[in-house]
């Protein structure tokens, strides 16, 4: 299995970027997407045979392979190499931003009109970000990766954004920076210390662990909450959440998707691989804020959509309210919770960006976002209609879709859960019950405003045709339909979420044995 | 003919430089049109050839010179190439000084010689005698480099920083006269041997914290940093460049090894200097975050990076050191890439404030990343060098214990200003404009500096393994 290289995987999306970027590559719009374009969907066909030729009975990395320079590694002398490797967690994360990369990039096509170059090359930038930050076998590394994030993200959102999209980007990396700068203090803190213990200068994941109760119990959560505060901010927790919703809302559409789908996976990917893999006792004493901070989401995050008139900050709210019942998932400490965690972030990062992306197509021919100016849509593109249906029925949660499966699963592995006193656990879950009719209240209002209603006249474009005899007749059709891209990217999304609503398991085979291995830990 | 062997085995470098001085009074004196040319290729040969000496000098073991006034060792060796080649780099970008002064280019080259020859002695000094007068020396010629052009802004910062530098000569040697008072000794070796066994005291670490302090004025760091933004604003860009470097390098250098000595006698040294660095940071980032204008951004950013270095000097384990040691490299190349970035722009259309950098990203796109990759290192960002400066200088405080924990915290989140100031140039670089100023540099070398240190800020990052052992290897043998 030679052609399954991981530095491949990682790497080839920054090569591709530095191509279009070189002076040898035509400055031509249409080259530079079709190229784009194409190298998503191979992207995306080479990371499915990893999934091809993937072992989930594998209990550790799969993959594995450092990166050398001349046959040294990169700061030998601190013991951080820079080893990737794959799960079945990261493996399945892997695939979902292939994919949404492959989309949003197809996406971009009637979004962007300005900078294609740049465009295209920050965008590949970033998926070799991503991927790092998933791939990522040592501490340091995915330090490197997390912060290289910033740069793509923040000329993404503030040169092609809205109008004052300049300040929110601006905004949104001076919060990140900050979160992930005590992030970076809780990781110097831990290297040295796990260095004082065991005489060995290492930042390898899996030798990092502090279950062997070396330390202090409080000494453990200033680490534990140093790197929760920096995972916080990027998936994001509530009280952190400002910046990311006002960046989120003033970039162009992909950019929303992508900041949208992959960031809060990123996010909650840290607090899988750190906060559980690497302080089982700690997680086990605090698993209860975590629960709280889910619901927070669920219910302000409801609230917060409820109040809106733009669809687009109804999206981004819409977005916190789905990771909160993963956050839910992942404090119950029981497996079928911690399976639905993943499975609902991977759907969350599914229905979302397409609910932004049928935001942003309303928004490309309407002109706005409000809702009171929107109505009738239904009528002038019912293409789009009927798949922002299945997507939005996929984030109520209604049956036969995967939205229905991953907070059934998330609520009653809540249910299931061992955790003290059980009062707080079903009065935890009867709130998040109501979160979820608050959840189908803004999504169905949302859909019924823009789709159905009777048209607004300035949605309708009139033409005046004569017919055999002369007569004048009024012939009403639809300004602009949807094209075929925005077909494709939609009708991609709705199947997913169909289709892993009907066989969910096809999703959860992959990595069922790496979840286990992760709860047998924290049991210890 | 002691002198004629101590310099043969450790003082070539030296004495290359200061023969250029002379060679370079003397070509002064003929006028001629077009003999004024030549002046920057002398200048380049006489560095090269002062850089290829250095492979003569004695390093291993240390070679004791002039009766112990000056050493040579793997340390200093380390800090004369980093000074010649910063030399170098602001040498090679002289071009358009050279034009203008004409035949008077000749006394540029001299004094910036003299400096040179200033710096290289400061670091190889092993008394406070010798380091107090390369002291003086490196003030003087800086000064008169700084009030190279004839302006209003050069004479005032050129005034601001002979005034700074008397300051602290004067806590210098007051300082050191107390420390000759308590050990009867200004030779650094004889200061070592006779504090053996001493308990400490309030005097001595009062006179120690003074020489401390005074050293502050070379590294441009808290108390002595006002003069900063001013005299680079006044400066032209080359000298600009130079004394960004040279002078905070040379000042390391010294800095490091009168702590050595001292840091075991004074308890709370190491705390007082974290926070003199955390200060510096702080007024750094502080200044740069309210700058219009290019030249005054790069002084601030300047005082900030030296505190960044400054920080792992209040540690003084061989692992910071070595940390500091990899700062400097890559804050030699970034920096010299900054204001190469500045000279090719200011070249082109005269202008330094950073308004008229507006626009620059959609006609000169391939500048404009480069420029963003010099921003970002010097930000602390990954993929460059700069990031893992700052890893290394953070993860040093990280190793010393739970009790500087609040140091730690505190110069992240001075790190995370860091970010936005330096965000600031590469958004005004993106800004819409209807008339944008164009890049038609035609000079080769400032391109060629500028391209070079930038690839090398990314090489830096990538191939750090054997630097960063190379570094350790100097900072044992301190």
């Amino acid at each position: 299995m030679n052609i399954l290289s991981i530095l491949a995987l990682i790497f080839s999306p920054a090569i591709a970027a530095l191509l279009i970027l070189s002076p040898v590559f035509p400055n031509n719009e249409i080259k530079i997407r079709r190229f784009a374009k194409t190298f998503g969907i191979l992207h995306f066909i080479y990371s499915m045979l990893f999934l091809l030729f993937f072992n989930p009975t594998n209990f550790g990395w799969s993959y594995q392979k450092e990166l050398t320079f001349l046959n040294t590694s990169w700061l030998k002398t601190l013991g951080v190499t820079a080893t990737f490797g794959m799960d079945g967690i990261s493996l399945v994360f892997v695939l979902l931003t292939s994919f949404l990369i492959m989309i949003a990039l197809v996406a971009s096509k009637s979004m962007i009109r300005t900078k294609h170059r740049i465009y295209y090359s920050l965008v590949l930038v970033l998926e070799t970000a991503f991927l790092g930050v998933f791939c990522a076998k040592d501490i340091f590394l995915f330090l490197l990766f997390w912060e290289l994030q910033l740069i793509p993200i923040y000329f993404l959102v503030s040169q092609w954004g809205d109008k004052t999209s300049s300040y929110s980007a601006m905004k949104y990396v001076v919060y990140t920076f900050v979160a992930s700068m005590f992030m970076f203090l809780g990781m110097l803190v831990l290297y040295f210390y796990s260095f004082s213990i065991s005489g060995v200068l290492t930042g390898d994941i899996e030798s990092l662990s502090m279950s062997e109760s070396v330390f202090a119990l409080w000494f453990q959560a200033f680490i534990f909450f140093c790197l929760l505060l920096g995972f916080a901010v990027k998936i994001p927790i509530i009280p952190f959440h400002t910046a990311v919703a006002k960046a989120q809302v003033e970039a162009v559409t992909p950019v929303s998707m992508l900041m949208a789908g992959v960031l809060p996976v990123i996010g909650e990917y840290g607090i899988i691989r750190f906060n559980m893999g690497l302080f089982p006792e700690v997680f086990n004493y605090f698993a209860p804020i975590l629960i709280i901070f889910g619901v927070v989401n669920i219910i302000y995050g409801a609230c917060l959509a409820l109040a809106q008139t733009d669809i687009k900050k109804i999206t981004a709210y819409a977005g916190f309210v789905q990771t909160g019942f993963a956050l839910i998932g992942l404090g119950a400490l029981t497996e079928l919770g911690f399976n639905g965690a993943v499975f609902q972030l991977v759907i969350a990062g599914l229905i979302i960006s397409g609910l932004f992306m049928v935001t942003g197509v309303v928004y490309l021919r309407t002109k706005t976002r409000e809702v009171s100016a929107l109505g009738g849509l239904s009528q002038v593109m019912p293409i789009c209609m009927c798949l922002g249906f299945i997507i939005c029925f996929g984030a109520v949660g209604v049956p036969f879709t995967a939205g229905f499966i991953a907070k059934f699963m998330n609520l009653s592995g809540l249910i299931l859960s061992d955790i003290e006193p059980q009062k707080f656990i079903v009065s935890m879950a009867v709130v998040s019950a109501i979160g979820l009719v608050l959840n189908a209240c803004y999504i169905l209002y949302l859909f019924h405003k823009t789709f159905f209603g009777s048209v607004l006249s300035q949605f309708k474009a009139e033409s005046v045709q004569y017919d055999e005899d002369g007569n004048e007749i009024t012939v009403v059709y639809p300004k602009r339909g949807i094209t075929k891209s925005e077909i494709i990217v939609l009708s991609l999304l709705g199947i997913a979420i169909i289709l892993f609503g009907i066989f969910p398991n096809a999703l959860l085979d992959i990595f069922q044995v790496t979840s286990d291995v992760i709860l047998d830990f924290m049991k210890v | 003919m002691e002198f004629l062997t101590d310099i043969n085995n450790a003082f070539l470098p030296e004495i290359i430089i200061a023969a250029f001085v002379f060679i370079n009074i003397f070509l002064s004196l003929f006028f001629n049109k077009k003999f004024y040319k030549t002046s920057q290729w002398i200048a380049i040969l006489g560095i090269l050839m002062s850089f290829a000496s250095i492979g003569f000098v004695q390093a291993e073991p240390t070679y004791h010179a002039f009766a112990n006034a000056f050493i040579s060792n793997v340390y200093t060796v380390f800090f004369k190439s980093v000074i010649l080649v910063a030399s170098f780099f602001a040498v090679l970008v002289s071009h358009k000084i050279v034009r203008r002064k004409r035949a008077r280019a000749f006394e540029y080259f001299a004094i910036l010689f003299c400096a040179i020859l200033a710096a290289m002695l400061l670091v190889s000094a092993n008394d406070f005698l010798s380091s107090f007068v390369s002291f003086e020396f490196l003030a003087l010629s800086c000064c008169l480099m700084s009030g190279l052009i004839k302006n209003y802004k050069a004479k005032e910062g050129a005034l601001k920083y002979l005034v700074c530098a008397v300051v602290a000569s004067a806590l210098f040697l007051f300082g050191t006269s107390y420390i000759y008072g308590i050990t009867g000794s200004i030779n650094f070796d004889a200061i070592e041997v006779s504090l053996q066994g001493y308990q400490g005291s309030m005097l001595f670490a009062l006179s120690s914290l003074l020489v401390i302090i005074a050293m502050m004025f070379k590294v441009s760091a808290v108390p002595f940093v006002n003069w900063v933004p001013d005299v680079y604003k006044g400066a032209s860009y080359p000298v600009g460049m130079f004394l960004s470097i040279v002078p905070i390098a040379a000042g390391f250098a010294l800095l490091s090894r009168i702590l050595v000595i001292i840091s075991n006698f004074v308890p709370v040294l190491g705390v007082v200097i974290i926070i003199l660095a955390l200060a510096t940071i702080a007024f750094g980032a502080y200044g740069a975050l309210r700058q219009k204008d290019m030249k005054r951004f790069a002084g601030y950013s300047t005082i900030v990076q030296s505190g960044f270095m400054l920080l792992a000097m209040g540690v003084l384990s061989p692992y910071s050191l070595a940390g500091m040691l990899y700062y400097l490299i890559c804050f030699l190349f970034t920096n010299v890439a900054l204001w190469a970035g500045m000279i090719m722009f200011f070249n082109s259309n005269g202008r330094d404030d950073m308004e008229s950098y507006k626009g620059l990203a959609y006609n000169n796109p391939f500048y404009t990343t480069a420029m963003i990759f010099v921003l970002m290192s010097l930000a602390g960002l990954p993929p460059t060098s700069g990031f893992l400066a700052k890893f290394f200088v953070l993860s040093a405080i990280a190793r010393l214990g739970f009790m500087y924990i609040i140091f730690l915290l505190v110069a992240l989140l001075l790190g995370a200003i860091a970010v936005c100031l330096y965000f600031r140039p590469i958004k005004i670089m993106f800004e819409k404009t209807t008339e944008t100023l164009h890049l038609t540099n035609k000079l080769v070398f400032s391109k060629f500096v500028f391209y070079f240190c930038t690839a090398l800020t990314i090489l830096l990052c990538m191939y750090s393994s054997k630097i960063v052992e190379f570094c350790e290897l100097i900072a044992y043998s301190l």
